[in-house]
């Protein structure tokens, strides 16, 4: 039985050991880990955008929507935020120069950050910022994320 | 999601292969070999499902921006396996000059097809994976709504036997203005 589950941008994941949940193209993007260590239970999100202005677009997209979802869905399991702790990846910069949409990596992280003080979850490590793109393996039986880049020639 | 009526859809085929086609007197002469390109591919699309329809196969890959500004809003991206970039930056010292030359010719063709005013910024380069910068390039154009306008072609350099993904994505506005042309002629442009 396959235990790596995938996911893409504006997807989500949960999961119980031994499951590995994974995503890639990680760049302004932000990966949220969200683990709960007792029941070795973890959520995996990948948002694109700091907030949604509207109703009928994907909530996964956005920090703010996809965290909401994500607590929620959680809660509903019976698997308290307050038993979650969170790691976080992306929020980088791709472009050498200006290029677009210069600091959406930064405003990411920012509202993430926001958000999850809010709902009290600590954030216990992070490999973000940067100009380099992410892939990552978060295994549920350790809580461990397993960072890839590309090599820089 | 809107869809591309069967009408628009051929419109838009057509104005891509000149649009697009333009691209190819300039890089035949900088490269100094034939250039081909195939029928352009054009849909509406969100963010998250560009990557599916421009179908870029390679992992590393060098990307190239251009922002596009004034009348419409959008970005034109030129995306090879850094392996080919490699190639061609032995034959041209600048290869961010290049998509500058090649975007110019693209653009003013486009404004002429569609009526409208069309500017360029200044090529931005990236190398990495392929998704994590497509990710970012899109992300800033159409969140807040699923429409995005794409239109891609792949260009075949025969020598060098070098293939590269050549794509124009406009936000959920613009390509919205570009659907009323083509259903209603192109704006008078003064």
């Amino acid at each position: 039985m396959d235990q790596k589950i995938t996911i893409n941008a504006s997807e989500y994941a949960i999961g119980f050991a031994p499951q590995v949940l994974a995503t890639d193209g990680v760049g302004s993007c932000v990966a949220i880990c969200l683990y709960n260590a007792n029941k070795k239970a973890g959520a995996l999100l990948h948002i694109m955008l700091p907030t949604s202005t509207g109703d009928g677009l994907n909530p996964l997209r956005f920090a703010d929507t996809a965290l909401r979802y994500i607590l929620d869905k959680l809660e509903a399991m019976k698997l308290s935020k307050s038993d979650f702790c969170a790691k976080l990846v992306g929020g980088a910069h791709m472009f050498k120069s200006a290029g677009p949409m210069m600091d959406l990596g930064k405003e990411n992280l920012y509202h993430v950050g926001r958000i999850l003080q809010e709902n009290n979850i600590k954030i216990v490590a992070s490999d973000v910022g940067g100009h380099i793109g992410r892939s990552l393996e978060f295994d549920l039986n350790t809580g461990l994320v397993k960072i890839t880049t590309l090599k820089v020639e | 999601m809107t869809i591309l009526t069967s009408s628009q859809h051929d419109i838009l085929k057509e104005v891509a292969t000149i649009g697009l086609g333009n691209a190819i007197t300039p890089i035949s002469k900088l490269l100094n070999q034939k250039v081909d390109f195939c029928v352009p591919n054009v849909a509406l699309t969100s963010i998250e499902t560009v990557q599916s329809v421009i179908g870029i196969p390679q992992e590393k890959v060098v990307a190239i921006v251009v922002n596009i500004s004034k009348d419409l809003n959008g970005v034109m991206l030129f995306v090879l396996s850094s392996s080919d970039a490699k190639k061609i930056s032995e034959k041209i010292s600048d290869l961010q000059e290049m998509v500058n030359i090649f975007c110019g010719s693209c653009l003013t063709a486009l404004s002429k097809l569609l009526g409208y005013h069309l500017d360029q910024s200044v090529p931005a380069s990236a190398t990495d994976m392929c998704r994590a910068v497509i990710n970012q390039v899109v992300a800033g154009l159409g969140g807040q709504s699923d429409n995005l306008l794409v239109l891609n072609t792949i260009l075949s350099l025969q020598e060098d036997n070098i293939s590269a993904r050549l794509v124009i994505i406009f936000e959920p506005i613009s390509a919205q203005k570009i659907l009323t042309i083509l259903d209603n002629g192109p704006k008078n442009n003064d």
